[in-house]
């Protein structure tokens, strides 16, 4: 369950890189393992805020189900060993859903999160979108192989 | 929604469509001039709302949707990403609005690289939330 809008959510911050360090949220209790998680979940804590119409075309704040995945998102991401990975910027998207989009140069990871927990990706060089599909939760190797070609640009 | 997925070939391609972008959509990319961008997030919808400035103004479409900004791209751009440019009249009579979306799927959303496409098709209309550059007037005479 996510927290109420009104709380303040604890981040625990564990540099320890293992595997079995838990990251599930316990109440209002996030536990993150990268420092560059901290803010990116923050700020998708914060879009349960936004008023019913923020776009002014009627569409909702993301719900716990959107909101739910954005964080084990956010998380696995942190999983896959990259150093050089910076947090992505975190938008609502119209109709209840979050984007994250990760920036690398010329190099842009965008995923998608739909209202019902779907997830969609497409990658973005100097503007022009290259692919796009369904955002692959497992198994990582797929997730890491995005995050590999993110990089390599830089 | 419009009333069918159809489209309104009396819209030509050199058409200016403006899309209120929300505050939330955008970022900045430079701190120090305060310029920012947006994200296509702001085009991932079933239906892109926009409107024909010609058939408006800027003031008006501020009015309608304070403190927001405008990005602008034309008819022809969204036909040239495969989709279809409908009008929709609001609500509130205001004929102006005009829908664009899917042509492979009408009423569907958009996939991510259609609003990537958009996005990047477009431009920014304004300086500024309701800050809009001066209107060209008749040129001066050369003394």
């Amino acid at each position: 369950m996510m927290p109420d809008a009104v709380t303040t959510p604890i981040l625990e911050y564990r540099n320890d890189r293992q595997p079995q360090v838990r990251r599930r949220q316990l109440g209002p209790i996030v536990f993150v393992q990268s420092s560059w998680e901290i803010e990116p979940i923050l700020a998708a804590l914060r879009l349960q805020s936004l008023p019913h119409g923020w776009d002014r075309a009627g569409s909702p704040p993301p719900g716990d189900a959107a909101l739910d995945r954005t964080i084990e998102i956010i998380s696995s991401v942190a999983k896959l060993g990259f150093d050089d990975i910076t947090a992505p910027h975190v938008f609502p998207v119209p109709g209840g859903g979050v984007q994250l989009e990760w920036l690398q140069g010329a190099r842009r990871l965008e995923v998608e999160v739909l209202p019902d927990g779907s997830t969609q990706f497409v990658t973005v060089r100097d503007g022009d979108p290259l692919g796009e599909g369904e955002y692959p939760l497992w198994p990582p190797t797929e997730a890491k192989s995005l995050f590999s070609w993110l990089v390599s640009g830089v | 929604m419009p009333a069918s997925w159809v489209e309104d070939g009396s819209i030509p391609d050199d058409c200016r469509l403006w899309r209120a972008i929300p505050e939330q959509s955008l970022y900045p990319v430079d701190l120090i001039t305060g310029d920012q961008d947006c994200s296509d997030s702001a085009f991932r919808s079933q239906e892109v709302s926009v409107y024909a400035v010609a058939e408006t103004t800027p003031q008006a479409l501020a009015a309608k949707f304070p403190g927001l900004r405008f990005r602008e791209l034309t008819a022809g751009d969204a036909r040239k990403f495969g989709l279809l440019v409908v009008r929709d009249p609001n609500d509130d009579g205001d004929t102006s609005h005009v829908v664009i979306g899917r042509r492979d799927v009408p009423g569907s959303r958009l996939t991510g690289g259609q609003a990537a496409n958009l996005k990047k098709a477009s431009l920014w209309a304004d300086l500024g939330p309701g800050q809009f550059p001066p209107t060209p007037g008749p040129a001066e005479p050369i003394a």
